[in-house]
């Protein structure tokens, strides 16, 4: 079952996504269960479940074309290329449904075992699995599978840290980062689709989500505030394009992070990766050559505490990338007839306001995607736009490890329109009216986290 | 799992993590003891692990040219299992235009990543019971795809008491039948290195299972060892019975359960020799329904069902001994339907799609170490291989794997009793037989030549891997 499980979530529009505890070390609570003979064993986790209402728009039907002409509207056949298409939607292809789900994080259970490797030297093992509340798409013969998203080793040092094994990669951090300290956090944000979590917050409208791969690198120690994280990741293939991807993909980033008066906070961050990646292509002789490419993307933002304000920043661009993490697997990555790969913008705010236990927050953010020039010409396709959302967000604290939230969040997505052709030139002459789904989702739930 | 403890707690028993505690024997507690309340105690093993891996070599062949009407299927080619070991190496789409395969990923190493819990309670002064549950991972995304989840899988979850009368176990755990390959590779070859990725797609790797180490697999099973007398353990159980067939079962009438056992004699030879002999044995009767058609004597036809039978059958054995530094192990298995990497495999060679008759299997496989202070340095080879079926040697459409056979290095430095670095190299060599050579026939179809064989085809894989393990 589960690999069957594991084929059709692919096509359900689930991105799971979610973030990692990471980074947050001041939301992260190692709980240490015991400690004996130089081992600690700890765990740290979340259980958490939203009520959450959606409203709005199923994916949209295509333009008519005077000509005849038919075409396709990315995200129709592959559910998540673009937009959201879900099975709830009525006659109007009007989408209005409740769910209980998670929420921008999942489920999660961590262990960890930590001990001294020398006397200046600690080392750490971690493993997360990641659970859903919700039945996979509403259909109970799924079952309630755990997703390992972390397994690594660390070593901690005055001489920096290594890290090796399954985490969060390093390209899209600072944009996801924002998103978990100040919007999504105890929220759920854009649901991501409507089959499962974890869900999206802003990844996919303006955010870009790392992803989880196996990787190796190092993060030097803070000079000053200045700190350049670097190693290698697992390649990703960009399936049913360039499926070679034989060389590790070096990940990067720079920040410099400093606080100042007593409650004040800047931090700043920039991201890149690089990966190259083939096909294997034979001309109509038969004759098989190497097509080559590269995903690349950067990255950066910045985040901003003084008081109760907070404020962050990020955007990214590159080649290949998608628009909900990085080398994200989709049709709307690259052209389905050439191979060439599509570019994708994004950029993204959030602010918020904390007093006490109350945290008030709101965002807004837009994943731009380039048309090829091949798309241009392609009468049988409107491709994506855009995606951009526009959040809110209330959070009470109710102790140390209970949080109560209820947030607001506006999905949109433009396509750009089939372009018509003359029929005798082939040239593009025009466009159709583009396409256009709006939905909108209030998520009220709890969270439990230690 | 429990094994990877007495590995770590003996410089004998380095590495793994792989099989339950019966694998070696456990000169001390290896597991980290983290609560003892009530008389209970609370344990927690495991281990974390990464590794970069390059390969460079041929990617799966293609078939030797000269199949009458159409090539000729190589065994492993189509309707392989994915993200499991199968017949050859077979790329998850990584060859070049000549065929040839180079390619990094950062993987698991032949353990993956281990979450290990048990509980224990003295039930009598002399009487242990303990449950135990490990839970193992990748660090790979399967086929390099970010977006599909790693699914943990549930490799051990069983209890056992323990008492002066011997030892049970009850639940899901390591069968007998290969414990001896299986346990001279994890000890003094891959306990904390890679050898040969199991698949392309998705970890944990094979180290030299599928080059002549058979492995046991886990199955929900009953088992029983006797104290040792005198070294003397007996060990016997019954398993869950497994079906067989690829894309779909053949045979799907698995109807009893499979017997597997062992017998297994150790001593100590000085102050710090060990030597371990043991031999296996497992058997499991399978069968299918056929369709007949026959036909009356008035022409007409009808469908008679029957019943057809065959078992499984494997007996294996090895030894391995320590003296001073040196390690030194040797291991071989034979067997009907066992397959050619983990016992009651199914995979492309393990029956004939045609007729469904089962193949017969062999491996052998040798391995040495030497240990000394925290460096492990250690070689092996070996190989496992199919007899053809004389159905197979009728069969123009396919050539079918002959052998997959595998030399190994390794050097693996214990910077401390929890963290250990590893390097090693797996040569991969896989060989067909040919297809049986085939001409055009008078209605057009390609129909047997002379019953000799075409050129076989081959595959040369080389890898090297270099990781760290964080163990406890």
């Amino acid at each position: 079952m589960s690999s069957q499980n594991s084929i059709q979530r692919r096509g359900g529009s689930i991105f799971a996504l979610g973030v990692c505890l990471l980074w947050s070390s001041a939301a992260r609570a190692e709980l240490t269960v015991a400690e004996k003979d130089g081992w600690r064993l700890f765990t740290e986790g979340r259980i958490n479940s939203f009520l959450s209402l959606g409203w709005g728009d199923d994916l949209p039907a295509p333009t008519p074309s005077a000509s005849g002409v038919s075409h396709d509207v990315v995200g129709e056949a592959a559910r998540g290329a673009a937009g959201q298409k879900t099975d709830q939607a009525d006659a109007n292809n009007k989408y209005f449904a409740i769910r209980g789900r998670n929420g921008f994080m999942a489920t999660v259970l961590g262990f960890g075992i930590a001990r001294d490797f020398t006397p200046t030297t600690k080392v750490k093992g971690y493993i997360a699995l990641w659970g859903h509340a919700e039945t996979y798409d509403r259909d109970r013969n799924y079952g309630s599978e755990f997703d390992v998203r972390e397994g690594y080793l660390d070593f901690t040092g005055g001489w920096g840290e290594f890290t090796a094994g399954r985490t969060l990669g390093l390209f899209g951090r600072i944009s996801t980062e924002i998103d978990f300290n100040y919007g999504h956090n105890f929220g759920l944000g854009y649901p991501c689709g409507d089959a499962t979590g974890p869900t999206c917050g802003h990844i996919g409208t303006g955010v870009m989500f790392p992803g989880f791969a196996a990787g190796m690198f190092y993060s030097s120690p803070k000079l000053g505030g200045l700190r350049l994280q670097a190693g290698i990741f697992d390649p990703v293939r960009v399936l049913g394009a360039l499926d070679r991807a034989p060389m590790p993909r070096p990940e990067a980033a720079l920040s410099f992070e400093q606080k100042f008066a007593t409650d004040g906070m800047v931090k700043l961050q920039v991201e890149g990766l690089w990966q190259p990646v083939s096909r294997v292509a034979t001309d109509a002789v038969g004759n098989a050559t190497l097509q080559s490419d590269k995903v690349w993307g950067v990255a950066g933002g910045a985040r901003f505490e003084l008081g109760p304000v907070r404020v962050g920043a990020a955007a990214f661009r590159g080649k290949g990338l998608g628009q909900y993490y990085a080398l994200q697997n989709s049709p709307a990555a690259f052209n389905q007839a050439t191979h060439e790969l599509r570019s994708f913008t994004g950029m993204y705010g959030q602010a918020a306001l904390v007093f006490g236990p109350v945290q008030l927050a709101a965002g807004a953010g837009q994943v731009r995607i380039d048309l090829l020039e091949a798309d241009e010409r392609n009468d049988a396709l409107s491709n994506a736009k855009s995606q951009t959302g526009v959040s809110a967000a209330v959070y009470y604290s109710v102790s140390d490890n209970i949080v109560v939230g209820l947030d607001y969040f506006r999905f949109q997505t433009d396509w750009h329109g089939a372009p018509v052709l003359d029929p005798v030139s082939m040239n593009p002459i025009g466009r159709l009216a583009p396409e256009k789904q709006v939905v909108s989702y209030i998520n009220a739930g709890a969270t439990y986290h230690w | 799992m429990n094994i990877l403890k007495n590995l770590k707690t003996s410089r004998a028993c380095f590495g793994l993590g792989l099989a339950g505690a019966m694998l070696c024997p456990r000169p001390a507690a290896a597991e980290v003891t983290l609560v003892e309340k009530d008389g209970w105690r609370f344990t927690f093993d495991g281990r974390v692990n990464a590794f970069l891996s390059v390969g460079k070599g041929d990617d799966f062949p293609k078939a030797t040219p000269g199949s009458a009407i159409q090539d000729h299927d190589v065994m492993g080619s189509k309707n392989r299992v994915t993200r499991s070991p199968e017949i050859g190496w077979k790329s998850s789409g990584q060859e070049d235009q000549n065929g040839k395969y180079f390619a990094a990923r950062i993987r698991s190493g032949m353990v993956g990543n281990v979450l290990g819990f048990g509980l224990v309670k003295d039930l009598t002064p002399n009487v242990k019971i303990k449950g135990y549950i490990s839970i193992w991972s990748t660090v790979e995304s399967p086929g390099r795809d970010k977006w599909t989840a790693v699914i943990p899988v549930t490799r051990e979850g069983y209890f056992g008491v323990t008492g002066p009368w011997g030892s049970t176990r009850v639940g899901r755990t390591f069968g007998w039948f290969g414990r001896m390959s299986t346990e001279i590779d994890m000890l003094y070859g891959h306990g904390y290195g890679v050898g040969l990725p199991c698949s392309d797609e998705l970890g944990p790797a094979c180290g030299h299972v599928g080059t002549g180490v058979i492995y046991p697999g886990y199955s929900a099973g009953f088992s029983y060892s006797t104290p040792s007398l005198g070294g003397l353990q007996v060990h016997a159980g019954v398993y869950d019975p497994i079906v067989l067939g690829v894309p779909q079962p053949e045979w799907k009438r698995a109807p009893i359960l499979r017997p597997e056992g062992s017998v297994t004699f150790e001593t100590k030879l000085g102050a710090t020799g060990v030597l371990k002999i043991g031999a296996e044995g497992m058997f499991q009767p399978l069968a299918r329904t056929k369709l007949n058609e026959v036909v009356a004597a008035d022409g007409t036809s009808t469908t008679v069902k029957s019943d057809e039978k065959t078992s499984v059958w494997g007996a294996s054995g090895g030894a391995r001994l320590e003296i001073g530094p040196v390690r030194l192990g040797a291991a071989a298995f034979r067997g009907r339907g066992v397959g050619i990497t983990y016992a009651l495999q199914s995979t492309t060679a393990t029956l004939s799609s045609v007729t469904g008759e089962l193949r017969t299997f062999s491996g052998f496989y040798g391995q040495g170490a030497i240990v000394v202070g925290k460096l492990h340095v250690a070689v092996g080879a070996g190989s496992a291989s199919a007899d053809q079926l004389a159905s197979d040697r009728q069969n123009t459409d396919l050539s079918v794997i002959k052998s997959q056979t595998g030399i190994s290095a390794a050097l693996y430095f214990h910077a401390s009793d929890s963290v250990v670095l590893g390097l090693d190299y797996f040569r991969f060599m896989a060989r067909w037989y040919g297809a049986p050579k085939s001409v055009v026939g008078p209605d057009g179809t390609a129909v047997l030549a002379d019953g000799s064989l075409m050129a076989g085809e081959k595959q040369d894989l080389n890898f090297i891997n270099a990781g760290v393990t964080y163990h406890w």
